[in-house]
């Protein structure tokens, strides 16, 4: 066992039902660096790591931790061992503080005779939240008060005040903003210098070639390859990470900035408890891209489009006459929308694809107020088909499939439907490239076919390779407007942003 | 971290716990009958003792057909005895001016408590468990002040007691609840609200709309029952469906029925649960056993059923 390597997996399999999740998967981590773990939905990255840090058990193979077997019982056994983890979705204990949140299962630290001495569990939380470089979060604040981001950072501190060995970093880059980034990207920086490890998972190209050391690529459980960082080249990863090439064609390849027909559809002068006096139009044809930092009102933005928020002045009107009242009538009137909170807004998670790309064409496909199990079938599966969503069949419940997946039946119940004007919040928050690229086709296409479209997004290459108009808002109100243009730099954007 | 485990050991388990959630009210209908035609001698499944069966079901049923859709939604309606009580109270008084008005003053009676629950719970947010157990004080309340004892109706109206009707009425209900809850837009609308209600409200359903009605069909069909209910004994007490709230929990529970909403939800269980719930009483009643020791017993299977059928972890059991 060399001792450069602080743990190692070997031969590493599991196997749910029938599909194969890992199979004979070898990771070595080596002390003092940053490791890499990409591959796309479903490669069985997230299954390795989960794995490592006690929560699933492992078929077959062997994991060392500096040099002995180690095999967690559980996180917890895990965390005694130094391996700590920190995951994609939102994993605070609402309704108590931030300081309870750093210190839970730890509070017999602060426990004297009994009582907890809730000032010393304070003071030592602030220290946590300081040390990772995060001031302006307080301890005693009620943890429902913050937002998404900032329970990241609080996962954060309190991953980091167990001082582990290993950090496994999984997918939690997507939930922060560039600051939240920076700061992440710090700690991990700290963990190296200090001589620990981190796994970082991510799907992100850029982020794994600028901040990794070395790079292992998963693609349907087997790693395909390792590459240290004088290897790397995001042509040579996505094919390797998607097993054919992609490279090119991703966004879309024309520069022409249509200036498109009617306005279809409309904000005058709205306010609400974000916004301040914002108004904009969509043109039929146009993708209308709006940018800005996560909280400068944006997301509120594409819900007062869709009616789901009123605002407390102004209006939004539909083809320059009609008020848009509710969410109810927005779809009625061939309004979409896709929220960026996938799993609670957009889909239903216990529930099969067919029902959930049938729900808003319900009535459509009623005769006589009756519908058949046949009109449901043949609708699902024309759209679950024509996207091609990977499942095994329409009826299997949403919650198992990936998120890319997830997006597309999402997407397959407004095509369903026959919206014509499309609010995307986020469309690709959280999903591998390949989905990626096939909903910015899809996009693409639907603006060929005439249909209008908001796209609202943290991404800034994404805003720039797609639309034909930007927005940028800055803390609710509008700062400024782009159009498509060769030289559209993310710089330009960004100093509009803050 | 345990939605994390959930989500990993997932797959298994679902698929376990949906086939015994599937099976599970056949299953507990086959025992229970069993069961209870070896403890009565074979007294249970006599042709006499089933029309006796019949006529325990045909209340329990009604009222557990009402509150399918409400409980798709993943709410709770204790108030289904009290309607069954006021609606049954008021119909007698309206008998007293003219029999006619007996059944439509019923139904309205039911239709208006239903929609002021639908309004409580939907419009004011007010958690159905207590906002409709709250209703069912008031309701209980208004029905004791009213009747002052009981008030009679003339024994004509018996009648409407027969068998026949009474089959005919509750086969046409049962088509045409079933067909609503698993053919029609509204039922999969109610589902789907029951299963996420932002992600229905995002896709144009009326979140509002579909949960007020859910409680108007519950308020409907309590008043059909309080209806029969006093057609078949003649007089109205503050007695009338009394703990019925209990049965029909019990029957649906016992077809199964998750107590979370959603999609998980079918209509069977109403129907196979009350079967089962009223041959349970019936064959208690015919081996003599009393019926304070009934309301144990029932107690008792309703822990049993809920620690057996639900997955505890995740599930709500009562919000």
């Amino acid at each position: 066992m060399s001792n450069d390597y602080l743990c190692q997996a070997e031969n590493l399999c599991k196997t749910f039902d029938s599909t194969v999740a890992l199979s004979n998967v070898n990771i070595a981590i080596k002390k003092g660096e940053i490791h890499g773990l990409i591959g796309e939905n479903g490669s069985g990255k997230s299954t390795f790591s989960s794995i490592f840090a006690g929560i699933k058990k492992a078929d077959s193979g062997t994991m060392y931790l500096e040099g002995k077997v180690y095999s967690p019982t559980d996180t917890i056994d895990a965390m005694n061992h130094g391996v700590s983890m920190v995951v994609q979705e939102q994993n605070t204990i609402g309704k108590i503080s931030v300081a309870a949140n750093i210190f839970f299962g730890k509070e017999a630290l602060f426990t004297r005779a009994g009582f907890l001495n809730v000032k010393k569990m304070n003071q030592e939380a602030q220290k946590a939240l300081e040390s990772v470089g995060v001031f302006h979060i307080k301890p005693q604040e009620n943890i429902d008060k913050l937002t998404f981001e900032d329970r990241k950072l609080v996962e954060l501190a309190r991953a980091f005040y167990t001082a582990p060995k290993l950090w496994i970093v999984d997918e939690t880059s997507t939930a922060l903003t560039v600051n939240g980034r920076d700061i992440l990207y710090k700690l991990m920086e700290k963990q190296r210098k200090s001589g620990g490890s981190v796994l970082f998972i991510s799907h992100d190209i850029n982020e794994i070639m600028r901040i990794c050391d070395s790079l292992t690529i998963l693609r349907d459980g087997v790693v395909t390859a390792k590459l240290e960082k004088k290897d790397f080249n995001s042509d040579t990863i996505k094919t390797l990470m998607i097993g054919r090439d992609i490279s090119g064609h991703y966004y879309r390849e024309d520069n022409d900035e249509e200036c498109c027909g009617d306005t279809v559809l409309e904000a005058r002068n709205v306010s609400t408890k974000v916004l301040k006096n914002v108004s904009l139009s969509l043109h039929k044809g146009e993708i209308l891209g709006i940018g800005g930092l996560s909280d400068c009102g944006m997301h509120d933005l594409g819900k007062v489009l869709f009616g789901l928020i009123k605002p407390s002045s102004g209006q939004v009107l539909k083809d320059g006459k009609e008020t848009v009242k509710n969410a109810a009538w927005a779809v009625d009137k061939g309004i979409a929308y896709v929220s960026k909170n996938r799993d609670r807004e957009s889909l239903m998670p216990i529930c099969s694809i067919k029902d959930n790309i049938c729900l808003p064409s319900l009535k459509n496909i009623a005769k006589h107020h009756l519908i058949a199990k046949k009109s449901e079938n043949n609708l699902a599966e024309k759209w679950s088909g024509n996207l091609e969503v990977k499942a095994g069949s329409i009826n299997e419940y949403c919650n198992e499939l990936s998120g890319g997946n997830k997006q597309k039946v999402v997407l397959a119940k407004w095509l369903a439907k026959g919206s014509d004007i499309m609010i995307l919040d986020c469309p690709t928050r959280g999903i591998d490239i390949g989905a990626k690229a096939s909903i910015y086709h899809l996009i693409e296409e639907l603006k060929k076919s005439g249909k209008s479209i908001v796209l609202i997004s943290e991404e800034l290459p994404e805003l720039i390779g797609m639309s034909d108009r930007i927005v940028t808002l800055q803390d609710g109100k509008i700062s400024g407007e782009f159009h498509r243009a060769e030289g559209l730099s993310e710089t330009k954007l960004i100093k509009k942003m803050i | 971290m345990d939605k994390m485990v959930a989500q990993f050991i997932g797959k298994n388990k679902l698929n376990m716990k949906e086939t015994v959630r599937n099976y599970f009210s056949f299953i507990g209908l086959l025992i229970v009958t069993v069961v209870f035609e070896f403890l009565t001698e074979g007294n249970l499944l006599q042709p006499r003792n089933l029309m006796n069966i019949f006529n325990n079901f045909f209340s329990i049923g009604l009222g557990a057909m009402g509150v399918v859709f409400l409980m798709s939604l993943g709410e709770l309606d204790l108030s289904v005895g009290a309607i069954a009580g006021l609606s049954a109270a008021l119909a007698s008084y309206a008998g007293q001016i003219n029999l006619a008005l007996i059944l439509p003053v019923a139904i309205l009676t039911g239709l208006a408590i239903g929609l002021l629950n639908g309004v409580m719970i939907a419009r004011l947010r007010v958690e159905s468990f207590i906002g409709t157990l709250a209703m069912s004080f008031v309701v209980r309340g208004i029905t004791t002040w009213l009747l002052n004892g009981s008030v009679g109706i003339p024994v004509s109206m018996r009648v409407f007691d027969q068998n026949s009707i009474k089959i005919f009425v509750f086969v046409a209900l049962l088509v045409a609840l079933f067909l609503l809850f698993e053919f029609s837009a509204y039922g999969k609308q109610c589902r789907s609200v029951g299963a996420s209600a932002d992600a229905a409200r995002q896709s144009g359903v009326k979140v509002e709309k579909v949960r007020t009605m859910a409680f108007v069909i519950s308020g409907l069909m309590c008043g059909l029952v309080g209806f029969f209910s006093l057609v078949r004994t003649c007089t109205a007490s503050s007695k009338t469906g009394n703990a019925f709230e209990f049965d029909v929990l019990l029957a649906v529970l016992f077809g199964g029925m998750p107590l979370t909403g959603g999609w998980p939800v079918k209509f069977r269980a109403a129907i196979l649960g009350s079967i089962a719930m009223s041959v349970m009483k019936n064959g208690m009643s015919l081996m003599g056993i009393d019926g304070l020791t009934q309301q144990i017993v029932e107690g008792v299977i309703l822990i049993a059923i809920v620690v057996i059928a639900f997955d505890r972890k995740s599930a709500n059991v009562i919000k």
